[in-house]
């Protein structure tokens, strides 16, 4: 579907000057381009156009999501939830990157699993079986290296997972993608002072966690 | 032996004992380098330096700050991570989630839900806290005056019912007087009138309570919906490291 010649067409023409995407500056980026023209065919009422969308975007989000609410199942709904939302509110959307703007209406239905979770405290997360993600090794590393990284990779996970959602969602949003701390406070509704004291006490609450692990951590 | 071995102990506790007293959210902000006061910086710089445990857990939280970085983002992982479903929408998904009457397909085409979406993101808190206010006063105002129109019903009540220490044999010089002031051919019908009007003026007093009241109970929903509205609009965030 996203390889058709018509989409690849699309993707090379420059950009229909439409006025509801007038905010957003023409872009070079070839990517953002063929995000605006589905997300705009998608508002025309092309359902095919947003459903290229959610296919770009369908992985990215669940990596995202299952780091906040390692459950695969409710990572799954909530991922789902996100894209209902995103198709429910397109006309929202007020330019920029349309990963960001995916990202953030992903991060939102996590933070709604999350509340959801506390509510049904009695059910504790599930090991996540998420390791098929490992950090790129160096290509001349060894064996024993490559394992080592493997399971201080899957120990982090598990750590990560028993900490509580507030700090590992700072935690995730901070250390893992990148996000800065006003950014983070906007979107989980908290002050900038709270944020960092949840990514340190999270921190903290890890580095008990991984007591009995932590050789792996010291080079 | 048992005190040579008590005293090589001694040092270790000592150390055990001071560092509990010792503040590990500070030597968190510090690994992080998330202090900005100087005074505090220095305190935790000379604890990571003086004090042993300090520095071990110094050295633990910046080893797991930079594996949690390099554990992948989101963009990363997705190379190698599928989501276990599907989550493209089908028809009746866009259907349901996006009725869509003629007008609203025509104003979505002309753009005005997006510019309504724009003054609700960008006015929707003020606007809302201002008519959810304007809400509650009503809702106030509208529940005391409400039951029965209090003051009115106050003021009847007080001239039916006669004052303590007044004989209801009596007459009542002064209401008797007033009334032939204002009405001097009032027969004995006209003194059924004075408690229809009453009804009648409390009835309507009613009504307007209740009006004030239902409509104060529309902007109190309307003003909290606007606030809902405008804390759901999306906004710009752009992640700046990792993407």
């Amino acid at each position: 579907m996203l390889d058709s010649p018509s989409l690849s067409l699309a993707v090379r023409r420059t950009p229909p000057t439409v006025e509801d995407l007038r905010e957003t500056t023409v872009t070079e980026d070839p990517v953002q381009r063929r995000d605006l023209i589905l997300l705009q065919r998608a508002r025309e009422g092309d359902l095919d156009g947003f459903n290229d969308l959610v296919v770009v975007y369908q992985d990215m989000l669940f990596a995202l999501v299952v780091r906040m609410v390692p459950d695969r199942d409710q990572a799954s709904d909530a991922v789902q939830e996100a894209f209902f939302s995103a198709y429910r509110n397109m006309e929202g959307f007020r330019g920029g990157s349309v990963r960001s703007w995916l990202s953030r209406i992903a991060i939102n239905a996590a933070m709604d699993a999350q509340r959801l979770k506390k509510r049904r405290p009695a059910d504790p997360y599930p090991e996540l079986e998420d390791d098929t993600w490992q950090p790129p090794a160096d290509p001349s590393a060894d064996p024993v290296t490559t394992s080592l990284t493997a399971e201080r990779h899957r120990v982090l996970n598990r750590a990560l997972a028993q900490i509580t959602d507030d700090q590992r969602t700072a935690i995730v949003l901070y250390d893992v993608e990148g996000y800065d701390y006003a950014e983070i406070a906007g979107l989980t509704g908290v002050s900038v002072g709270t944020v960092k004291s949840r990514i340190h006490r999270g921190r903290l609450a890890m580095r008990g966690l991984l007591a009995d692990r932590m050789d792996l951590f010291r080079g | 032996m048992a005190e040579q071995d008590r005293g090589s102990d001694d040092p270790q506790l000592a150390a055990i004992a001071r560092h509990a007293l010792h503040d590990e959210e500070l030597i968190a902000a510090y690994a992080a380098e998330d202090i900005e006061d100087q005074a505090e910086s220095a305190r935790a710089r000379a604890l990571v330096e003086r004090c042993e445990p300090c520095r071990d857990l110094h050295r633990d939280l910046s080893a797991i700050r930079a594996a949690t970085r390099a554990s992948g983002t989101a963009a990363q992982r997705a190379s190698t991570l599928t989501a276990p479903r599907d989550f493209r929408l089908t028809a009746e998904d866009a259907a349901r989630l996006r009725p869509g009457t003629p007008i609203g397909r025509i104003a979505v085409r002309l753009g005005w839900r997006a510019r309504v979406g724009l003054g609700v993101a960008a006015f929707g808190r003020p606007v809302g806290a201002a008519l959810a206010t304007f809400g509650v006063v009503g809702l106030l105002i509208g529940s005391l005056t409400l039951g029965g129109t209090p003051l009115a019903s106050m003021m009847g009540a007080a001239g039916a019912s006669p004052a303590p220490g007044n004989d209801q044999t009596g007459t009542t010089p002064e209401s008797t007087t007033f009334r032939v002031s204002l009405d001097p051919e009032a027969t004995s019908k006209d003194e059924i009138v004075p408690p229809a009007n009453q009804g009648t003026s409390g009835n309507g007093a009613s009504g307007g309570s209740l009006a004030l009241f239902a409509g104060s109970a529309a902007l109190l929903v309307l003003g909290a919906g606007l606030i809902l509205a405008a804390r759901r609009t999306p906004g710009r965030f752009s992640p700046q490291r990792g993407n």
